[in-house]
């Protein structure tokens, strides 16, 4: 077992080395941050946009900075209880409002688009090397097993670089456009959601590198991961939609099954709420993972 | 201990409907250069690729080194593959390549970086080995491919074609790196360039629609201390009469246009020396002009006369 996990570490920071160096990353990556900034600066500009907008309605003077309206806004009890029906829980609501927006937005972004950014890096990275045959080289020197755990490990350190500079892309916006953001206490949070974001990607990365072990053509392996996310997506909503009362209540067994069923417990404060869904994500990942080696361990290379 | 460095007994190996490796047997002994020779399609590949569990047999049982099946994590550093058409990923540096090739077979960062030296200087690639995979030659990838299948000096060297692609010097090359091998060391050489087989291997296999046909000795194959080829001026009288009657448990024969006598003798009565002296001068004698005076026949003629 030691062996096989030293192994699979060398697999992946080969793997990370390697995937970095990819066109394919450096295009995805850039897309990516640009548009996390570009995201963070439009949501500020149409927040400033509609403060001002409010001011002048109910006849104020138009705030200077943006933000001011919407915290006054945000604090206000009413507000605060349209908002908690919108969610669907209160409790929730209450945890999640005590973050900064800013920090709010980047949680609201990395968890809405590092699954995209996965399924466009990580799925063709297994079918890529079946493809040319480069598996080859480094199959008749590790085991299969250490091989694909050593290319998981490599694409969650390839999030984890992503969320790490969407992040910061996002927090330098947010520092020139809203200049009385605190800057320590606007970091912190933005820091543990990004934490949470990665530990969420995992089950993506999971699914990703599972379907990859299915193919030898990339492109087919990212159509699969395309497909099997707007599938998940879809078992979301079916869920959101429905009540957990009779048949329907298929849908939040299968939204379990997920890791976007799991996000909203993420996005908690509470420790009872996070580990759990910390847990399942994870082992969600690496249950995808083990039904795609399933396949690949019997398969011709 | 076994002395044999790669077994196949009664190997299977299908793909759909297709029998690729249909009962091969073959056992390649420790410490030779052991050439594979078929036609397109006739196994060697595959044998290669099963023998390294890249491919699962779908019966029969391969024993690499003694060891048993192949196992990644049993063999890894002590056997090593090029594989015939596999490509390097596209934007990795030689040497981190390489280097990461050599970590996973067990080396330490120190000792890879001294191997991955020695074995980029075998073929003659030191110059580039920073440089990425994309922006070398067909032929320097070859090249690179051979170079980490001797990383760590493995026991049993798996080589797919290994002088398909180069240029002849680099052919050359390749034939004095399989000469000066490492005692011991056993390779494993697939090719359809008999010529070179003939001049590197000391064992040879012929292997046909998935079948062994024949193996044994490079010697014995092409018949290096029974048979002796005279290259004579065609129609000269070399009277086989006589030559029977000087030895009588020896076979001459001129077959074709009578340009070559074929005589095969027993490598139990006589020494090759002896048969040459006996020969030459009952030859010479005649007035017969000999060209050339060649030991066994060539491999391409064994190959074609087994297959």
């Amino acid at each position: 077992m030691l062996k096989l996990l030293h192994s699979a570490l060398k697999v992946a920071r080969y793997e990370l080395q390697d995937s970095v160096r990819s066109r394919r990353f450096a295009v995805v990556l850039c897309l990516y941050l640009i548009g996390a900034m570009l995201a963070c600066n439009g949501m500020i500009s149409m927040l400033h946009h509609f403060e001002q907008h409010i001011a002048r309605s109910v006849g104020l003077s138009a705030s200077a900075a943006p933000g001011d309206v919407l915290r006054a806004l945000w604090d206000s009890e009413s507000f605060r209880d349209t908002i908690a029906k919108m969610t669907r829980n209160k409790e929730a609501f209450e945890e999640i409002k005590q973050l900064p927006l800013i920090a709010i937005f980047f949680g609201w972004l990395a968890f809405t688009f590092t699954p995209v950014f996965v399924i466009l890096t990580s799925p063709s990275r297994i079918a890529e090397e079946l493809a040319t045959g480069s598996a080859r080289f480094a199959l008749v020197r590790t085991s299969r097993a250490a091989w694909c755990l050593g290319k998981f490990f490599g694409q969650c350190l390839e999030v984890a670089i992503a969320l790490l500079l969407s992040a910061i892309g996002t927090w330098v916006v947010a520092r020139f456009r809203v200049p009385h953001m605190t800057s320590a206490i606007t970091m912190a949070p933005m820091i543990i959601l990004g934490w949470k974001v990665w530990l969420c990607s995992i089950g993506f990365v999971g699914m990703s590198l599972g379907l990859s072990q299915l193919t030898r053509s990339p492109n087919l392996a990212i159509v699969f991961a395309f497909l099997t996310w707007s599938a998940m997506k879809i078992i979301s909503m079916a869920a959101w939609f429905t009540d957990e009362e009779g048949l329907t209540r298929i849908w939040h067994v299968l939204d379990l099954m997920t890791p976007m069923g799991h996000i909203a417990d993420l996005w908690r404060s509470q420790i009872t709420f996070v580990l759990p869904a910390v847990c399942y994500v994870v082992a969600l990942g690496l249950s995808y993972l083990a039904v795609g080696y399933a396949f690949f361990a019997r398969k011709n290379v | 201990m076994s002395d044999s460095a790669l077994t196949f007994d009664n190997v299977v190996k299908k793909f759909g409907g297709r029998t690729a490796l249909d009962e091969f047997n073959l056992e390649v002994p420790k410490g030779v250069v052991f050439g594979l020779v078929g036609s397109n399609g006739a196994g060697k590949t595959t044998s290669m690729a099963v023998a390294t569990s890249l491919l699962r047999a779908n019966s029969g049982s391969v024993n690499v080194l003694g060891l048993g099946q192949y196992d990644p994590l049993l063999h890894s550093g002590r056997v090593s593959l090029m594989p015939q058409d596999s490509n390097f990923p596209r934007y990795a540096r030689v040497r981190d390549l390489l280097m990461y090739y050599a970590t996973l077979q067990g080396q330490s960062a120190k000792h890879a970086q001294d191997n991955i030296a020695q074995v980029i200087d075998l073929v003659h690639l030191s110059d580039r080995v920073d440089s990425q995979i994309r922006t070398l030659s067909h032929g320097m990838r070859r090249r690179v491919v051979i170079a980490q299948a001797f990383l760590g000096n493995p026991e049993l060297v798996l080589l797919d074609e290994p002088m398909s692609g180069l240029d002849p010097k680099e052919v050359m090359n390749i034939r004095r790196l399989l000469h000066k091998r490492q005692e011991g060391q056993t390779i494993v050489v697939s090719s359809h360039n008999l010529f070179e087989l003939e001049r590197v291997c000391t064992h040879v296999a012929f292997i046909e629609d998935g079948k062994l046909v024949k193996q044994d000795t490079m010697s014995t194959i092409t018949g290096q201390h029974h048979v002796l080829n005279y290259l004579i001026e065609a129609g000269a009288n070399a009277s086989l009469p006589g030559l029977r009657e000087l030895m009588p448990d020896t076979s001459f024969t001129i077959p074709g246009d009578g340009s070559v006598l074929t005589c095969s003798y027993a490598e139990a009565g006589h020494t090759t020396a002896e048969v040459n002296s006996i020969v030459l001068n009952h030859l010479l004698g005649r007035g017969v002009r000999i060209l050339e005076v060649r030991r066994g026949a060539e491999l391409e003629t064994a190959y074609m006369q087994q297959t």
